[in-house]
């Protein structure tokens, strides 16, 4: 394999190069802000998994999590930060040029 | 990349999915467009003026009490069955330039005197408008609504019809497209046992 290659794959962040938080951090692209039982669905995720990849994911300070109201109901709601858009953009153009050989 | 962007798309589309919003605007639209046809058919008369003002009152109303009521309703109904969301804004710069195009088809409708580039200009509208949603959050059924009501308005353009009649009526039916499918949406959604809280 071409070593150019190589290098850009051990690049890649590995906080996000997992498929269950590349798939939460893309739902959080499409949004300003979502709840649990929301990522939930969209990801497939069961609330558990999904409650260990959101903690991962705010250690690496990629989101924040909130304790809110929406209405009169308690909701846990959960925002792409920018560090997180910033790490998720270089990550998806690592890719695009591992796919794309006329990029990066 | 398709297969990593599809979250990134279901999360956008998530926002239409209760029906809420297709619903209302639906409902907005067919009253726009009644009223303007009302209002087309009787201009220059006292009532076709009293319809104009009602047209004007209906399209503020709606501007301004259309949001809020959605995320109203949405809360009431749907949050708790689909869970939450907001969507962001953000738009890309072929989304802006097909809304730019949209505006510039009306004004083009507007200010033609042909009436085949006044029907082309609302056509052009529709789809512009459609096609960005589409776009969006790449919902096959706004391609839809942008065929039919593109094509109805060409063919009313090429049948003669006054392009203020054609406008109401594509607004109308385009209404009517948005009513059904967020009625039946909405009916789907409100069969969802509700979850505690998120």
């Amino acid at each position: 394999m071409d070593e150019r290659i190589i290098q850009k794959i051990t690049r890649l962040d590995r906080v996000i190069h997992e498929p269950a938080r590349l798939a939460i951090l893309m739902v959080l692209l499409g949004v300003k802000e979502a709840d649990f039982p929301f990522i939930a669905r969209i990801t497939g995720l069961t609330r558990g998994n999904l409650s260990v990849h959101l903690s991962r994911l705010e250690q690496a300070g990629y989101v924040e999590i909130h304790k809110t109201f929406v209405g009169k109901k308690p909701r846990t709601v959960v925002r792409l930060t920018d560090a997180g858009q910033r790490a998720l953009d270089r990550y998806r153009a690592v890719l695009r040029s591992l796919t794309d050989p006329g990029e990066g | 990349m398709p297969r990593t962007e599809q979250p990134l798309y279901e999360a956008r589309a998530a926002w239409w999915e209760d029906g809420i919003p297709e619903t209302l605007s639906g409902l907005t639209l067919i009253i726009l467009g009644s009223l303007g046809w009302a209002w087309s058919h009787m201009e220059g008369t006292p009532t076709g003026s009293l319809l104009k003002i009602l047209w004007a009152l209906v399209l503020l109303g709606s501007i301004l009490l259309l949001k809020p009521l959605m995320f109203h309703l949405k809360a009431r109904w749907s949050w708790d069955r689909t869970g939450y969301s907001l969507p962001r804004r953000e738009l890309d710069l072929p989304s802006v330039l097909m809304i730019l195009g949209a505006m510039g088809s009306v004004i083009l409708a507007v200010l033609s005197l042909h009436p085949l580039v006044q029907s082309t200009g609302i056509a052009l509208f529709v789809v512009l408008l459609m096609g960005s949603l589409y776009r969006y959050a790449r919902l096959v059924r706004f391609l839809g609504y942008a065929v039919l009501a593109g094509t109805l308005s060409l063919v009313a353009g090429l049948t003669g019809m006054p392009p203020a009649w054609n406008v109401h009526l594509t607004l109308a039916i385009l209404g009517g497209g948005f009513l059904l499918s967020g009625v039946s949406r909405l009916f789907r959604v409100l069969k969802i046992r509700e979850h505690p809280h998120g």
